[in-house]
C-alpha cells in the first residue's frame, strides 16, 4: 500500500468530520424530539394506542409486549373463546412465509414492506381460522424494527394496514 | 380494554413471570421511552398537530422524505391551516373536522413537493411526485378535548426520475377508473402518440393499454379481498361491467376466475 498524499489525507479527514457532524446531528434532533414528548407525558401511548390501524409490538422471543386497541379489537373480533391467551406472534403456522420470514429478519435491522397478504391475524393465538378471513382488509403490513442505544435490537414492531 | 388487558397481564412466559403474573395496563406508560423509539423509528411519516395547527413533532423519515435536515424549520412554524397547498385543495374544512375530534382520511392525494422545495430551499430531491393515503387522529384528553392531532402518511406511489415513461405511468395510475385514453396517456408524456406507444412499449415490454388493464385488475383484486361486495359489485367499483369479457380478461392476467381468486384468498392460510 503506498503512502497517502497530504491531500488525500485531508480529504479523508474531511470525509470522517462530515459523517461524525451528521451523526451528531441526527443524535441532537433524536435528543430533541425524546425531551419534548416525553414532557408531554403519555403522548406516546396515547398515539400508538389510538392509531387507527392494529400495531403490536414484540420481543426478540416472539412474545407480544405492547398491542394497541385497533389490534386487540381485530383479534378479538376473529377469536373463538376471548379467554385464550395471545401472547406470542408466529405461535401458529402461518402460510403465508413472507410474514413468519420478516418478523425474523427485523431483528437483524431490516424494515419489511408486504403487500398481498393473506389473512395474517391467524398468526395469532385465539384466531379462528375460519375468521380468519374477515380480516382481509388488512392485506399489507410493515415490520420495522426498534434498536435501543447502540445498535442492539430490543423490539419489532408489525403495523397491519388496508 | 379485553384481550388487550390480557397481552399485558401474559408478559412474556420465556421470562417465567408466574410470580408476578398480572402486569396491568399501567406498564404501557412506563413504556413510553420504547414507544417514543418505535414512533421515531417508523417508517412512514408521521407528523404532530397542538389544537391550533401548529406542528409539535415530526418524525425521522417525515424529515428524510421532506429533505428538511433541521426540524427546528418546522416545529413550531408550519402550521396545516396556513399551509397554502392544504388550502388549494379544498379540504380544509375535512382537516378542521380531525381537530374537532374525528378521525379523517385521505386517499391518493399528490404531495405537494415544489411547495415543500420552495418553503424549505429545496433543491436535490430525486423523486418527481408521491401519492399518499393521509390519516389524521386527535389525541384527547380527560375533558374529551383534543390535544393533538397526529397526522400519518403511508406512500402509495412514488414516481423517480423526470422521464416520460415515468409521467405516462403516473397518469394511467392517477386515472385508472377512468376509460383508458391513449391520447391523454401521450399528452402527459408530452409524446405524440404513435412515439410513446412505440416508447412505453420498448421500456415495458406491454402496452399502455396493456398497463392500464394490469393496474384496473390489480384494483379489481383488492376489492374482491372485501367479502362484504358481491363479484359484480367489486369489479363496478372500479368502473367495470361483471360479465363473460370482463371474467375473461381477469382469468387471462391472473390465471383465476374472479370467485376462485377469492376463494384462493380466502384458503391462503388452509381454512
Amino acid at each position: 500500500m503506498g503512502v497517502k498524499s497530504k491531500e488525500q489525507l485531508l480529504k479523508e479527514m474531511a470525509e470522517v468530520q462530515g459523517m461524525l457532524q451528521e451523526r451528531i446531528r441526527v443524535q441532537g434532533q433524536l435528543i430533541k424530539n425524546y425531551q419534548l414528548l416525553l414532557s408531554k407525558d403519555g403522548l406516546f401511548s396515547q398515539i400508538i394506542d389510538l392509531f387507527p390501524y392494529p400495531i403490536a409490538i414484540f420481543t426478540p422471543q416472539y412474545t407480544l409486549t405492547i398491542a394497541n386497541k385497533a389490534f386487540a379489537e381485530e383479534i378479538k373480533s376473529l377469536s373463538a373463546n376471548s379467554d385464550k391467551k395471545a401472547d406470542r406472534i408466529l405461535k401458529y403456522k402461518i402460510n403465508d412465509t413472507r410474514i413468519a420470514s420478516a418478523v425474523t429478519r427485523v431483528f437483524s435491522g431490516e424494515t419489511v414492506y408486504l403487500e398481498d397478504i393473506k389473512n395474517p391475524f391467524s398468526m395469532f393465538p385465539g384466531v379462528v381460522k375460519r375468521n380468519a378471513s374477515a380480516s382481509g382488509h388488512y392485506s399489507r403490513a410493515v415490520i420495522f424494527p426498534v434498536p435501543a442505544d447502540g445498535d442492539t435490537i430490543t423490539h419489532g414492531v408489525i403495523v397491519f394496514m388496508p | 380494554m379485553g384481550w388487550y388487558q390480557k397481552v399485558m397481564e401474559m408478559g412474556n412466559p420465556d421470562e417465567k413471570k408466574q410470580d408476578n403474573p398480572v402486569m396491568t395496563f399501567q406498564p404501557l406508560f412506563e413504556n413510553e421511552e420504547l414507544l417514543a423509539k418505535a414512533i421515531e423509528c417508523f417508517p412512514y411519516p408521521i407528523e404532530i398537530y397542538d389544537p391550533d395547527g401548529t406542528t409539535v413533532f415530526v418524525n425521522k423519515v417525515m424529515l428524510d422524505q421532506a429533505r428538511v435536515y433541521n426540524q427546528d424549520l418546522i416545529i413550531g412554524k408550519y402550521n396545516i391551516f396556513k399551509d397554502p397547498a392544504v388550502i388549494a385543495t379544498g379540504q380544509i374544512h375535512m382537516v378542521k373536522r380531525a381537530f374537532q375530534s374525528e378521525t379523517i382520511s385521505f386517499t391518493d392525494v399528490k404531495v405537494p413537493l415544489e411547495d415543500i422545495a420552495e418553503r424549505y430551499g429545496i433543491n436535490d430531491y430525486d423523486i418527481e411526485a408521491v401519492y399518499q393515503d393521509i390519516t389524521l387522529f386527535p389525541i384527547l384528553d380527560d375533558q374529551k378535548q383534543v390535544m393533538y392531532v397526529v397526522a400519518f402518511f403511508i406512500n402509495k406511489r412514488v414516481y423517480r426520475g423526470r422521464d416520460e415513461i415515468e409521467k405516462a405511468k403516473e397518469y394511467i395510475e392517477s386515472h385508472w377508473n377512468e376509460k383508458f385514453s391513449l391520447d391523454a396517456a401521450a399528452k402527459a408524456a408530452c409524446l405524440s402518440k404513435a412515439h410513446f406507444a412505440k416508447l412505453f412499449k420498448k421500456h415495458t415490454g406491454i402496452t399502455p393499454h396493456e398497463y392500464y388493464t394490469n393496474y384496473k385488475i390489480s384494483k379489481v383484486k383488492e376489492k374482491l379481498l372485501d367479502s362484504n361486495l358481491s363479484i359484480a359489485q367489486a369489479f363496478a367499483a372500479c368502473n367495470m361491467d361483471y360479465n363473460g369479457y370482463s371474467a375473461r380478461v381477469f382469468k387471462e392476467k391472473t390465471g383465476l376466475s374472479p370467485s376462485e381468486y377469492r376463494k384462493s384468498q380466502i384458503k391462503g392460510n388452509g381454512i
